[in-house]
């Protein structure tokens, strides 16, 4: 029987949308930019967009100042790198610590071995930042199994956003493939996030969601966030075919609309998940699963 | 070993919030920090009863806070007390997100320990100031504990050995002591009654068990 209703958390804010909107978005760009760059000699032709190797350490470094807001006695970071092995915080800044000193160490001096190292400490910050949401056992909507896929999709797809306003930026003529990587991300992203928004039948998660669920949320997180880059990042696809040629002002103006409005996108996504769908569990005194009063209509109501 | 642990009996409890009050001033803290009482109720007839639901720091046999903890600043001592490394920990409130039952806290710099009204930042004198920015949460008085078996006391039937709350209690609900040791008085209580734990479900394996004996609308089952 749930005795003490759910309210929303307060401890994590903007400062954490902040961390987890970048770490997502700053190592999407860097993998998927790295992938790219693997591929420059074979599939594409032309200058790849190579400042996801400077970019995405300082986003990253963004990400982490953001969260000295939040914290309480930041000054004592250094302890953050104590239980490895047991916290995904503890992961996520020792992933954080290898991949922002690798990531610009490649940028000045490549290497093989030190890209190789900032790729691998990219993919584990970018999971561990899913699992940092999914083991907060006291908030309903976020201890949820499908959270650190859904983290990760979401910073492919924000990264493939960063990727398309980097090609912008540096009038690189791989606009084609890296749309085309775009909306796969983009679509990944829009089916793990209905699957989580119909997760679990359970009373607690579903008026955790409930926010995510109206129409004014849809908007901005599957209108804004999926709908509209996938539409944009189709017209980059079909652009010669529909006279618009590539390189001109408009392809650069889709290009660039459609990489602002998947990084917007993932950011309301993540603001939604932290912020609209951040309540703590009611308390429950008993053993049985989900809400007694949905199994037994006659069942009590409680006033808390 | 002792597993220290807590028996609240529900039956007992009227809500006079005596045990916070006296939390808050054995342990300077807040009110309705690192101890409160919840006021539950029935409304539909014919059951039409209140619930008054002591709740404070679960003392996890398995606790979500000190899984998480980056820091290590969170530990379980081997008597079952988790308790919390003011050096050590950041504030980052993850814990705060992983315990169920909202055990716990950070006290901000304007907060007066005392009052909770808001005053000016304290000074690095204020013998206060470790326990501000980090998370903190009811630790059994352990000071009392341990001071008290340092002197060849007993936690739970001497009340210079026993957490402020207990022995404060106007209704006697609360008892506290050795749930490994089966003539304890909260492992008869535990035996001798139908008792339930919060959150259940969650596998924290929490010290806290509330007696519901009589409290058919509870629907609790045996833990």
């Amino acid at each position: 029987m749930q005795l003490v209703q759910t309210g929303k958390q307060k401890v994590w804010g903007w400062p954490a949308v902040a961390n987890f909107t970048l770490g997502g978005a700053a190592t999407g760009f860097y993998l998927l930019g790295s992938v790219i760059v693997s591929l420059q000699d074979s599939a594409l032709a032309g200058s790849p967009p190579f400042a996801f190797k400077l970019l995405a350490p300082l986003l990253i470094a963004l990400g982490f100042l953001a969260l000295t807001i939040e914290a309480g006695r930041p000054l004592r970071g250094h302890h953050l790198f104590r239980h490895i092995s047991g916290s995904w915080i503890s992961l996520e800044c020792l992933a954080g610590a290898i991949f922002v000193p690798a990531a610009v160490i490649d940028w000045l001096f490549p290497h093989p071995v030190v890209w190789i190292l900032a790729a691998v400490a990219a993919m584990a910050l970018m999971i561990s930042q899913g699992f940092i949401v999914y083991r907060a056992r006291a908030v309903s909507a976020w201890n949820v199994p499908l959270m650190p896929l859904l983290f990760v999709t979401s910073g492919f797809s924000k990264g493939s956003g960063l990727v398309l306003l980097s090609v912008v930026l540096d009038d690189s003529a791989v606009g084609h493939p890296c749309a085309m990587i775009g909306l796969i991300c983009v679509l990944l992203n829009l089916s793990v996030w209905f699957l989580y928004l119909s997760w679990s039948r359970e009373a607690t998660f579903r008026e955790a969601i409930e926010a995510l669920r109206r129409p004014n949320a849809l908007i901005f997180t599957v209108g804004l966030g999926h709908l509209l880059p996938g539409i944009l990042l189709l017209v980059i696809l079909v652009a010669p075919g529909i006279g618009i040629d590539t390189g001109t002002g408009l392809w650069h103006t889709v290009v660039a609309l459609a990489g602002v409005t998947m990084v917007a996108g993932g950011m309301s996504q993540k603001a939604g998940i932290i912020l609209g769908a951040g309540y703590l569990r009611g308390i429950v005194l008993e053993r049985s699963k989900g809400d007694a009063r949905a199994a037994n209509p006659a069942f009590p109501k409680v006033l808390c | 070993m002792a597993r220290w642990g807590m028996v609240i009996d529900l039956r007992k409890c009227i809500g006079c919030k005596a045990c916070t009050v006296v939390c808050e001033e054995t342990n300077q803290v807040p009110p309705n920090r690192w101890r409160r009482v919840n006021d539950c109720g029935i409304s539909e007839y014919p059951e039409r009863q209140r619930l008054f639901l002591p709740m404070s720091c679960m003392h996890c046999g398995e606790p979500p806070c000190l899984e998480v903890c980056p820091t290590t600043a969170t530990y379980r001592r081997p008597d079952g007390i988790v308790d919390i490394n003011y050096e050590l920990c950041v504030g980052c409130g993850y814990c705060i997100l992983a315990c169920p039952y909202q055990a716990r806290t950070i006290f901000h710099d304007e907060s007066n320990f005392e009052t909770g009204t808001k005053l000016q930042k304290p000074g690095l004198a204020d013998p206060n100031i470790d326990r501000i920015g980090v998370c903190t949460k009811c630790n059994f008085c352990l000071p009392r504990v341990d001071a008290g078996l340092a002197k060849g006391l007993q936690p739970g039937l001497d009340p210079e050995a026993s957490p402020a709350c207990v022995i404060s209690c106007s209704a006697n609900a609360l008892n506290f002591g050795d749930l490994d040791e089966p003539d304890s008085v909260v492992s008869r209580l535990i035996r001798e009654n139908k008792t339930a734990r919060l959150q259940e479900e969650l596998g924290t394996d929490p010290s806290v068990y509330y007696i519901v004996d009589g409290m058919p609308f509870l629907e609790c089952r045996e833990s």
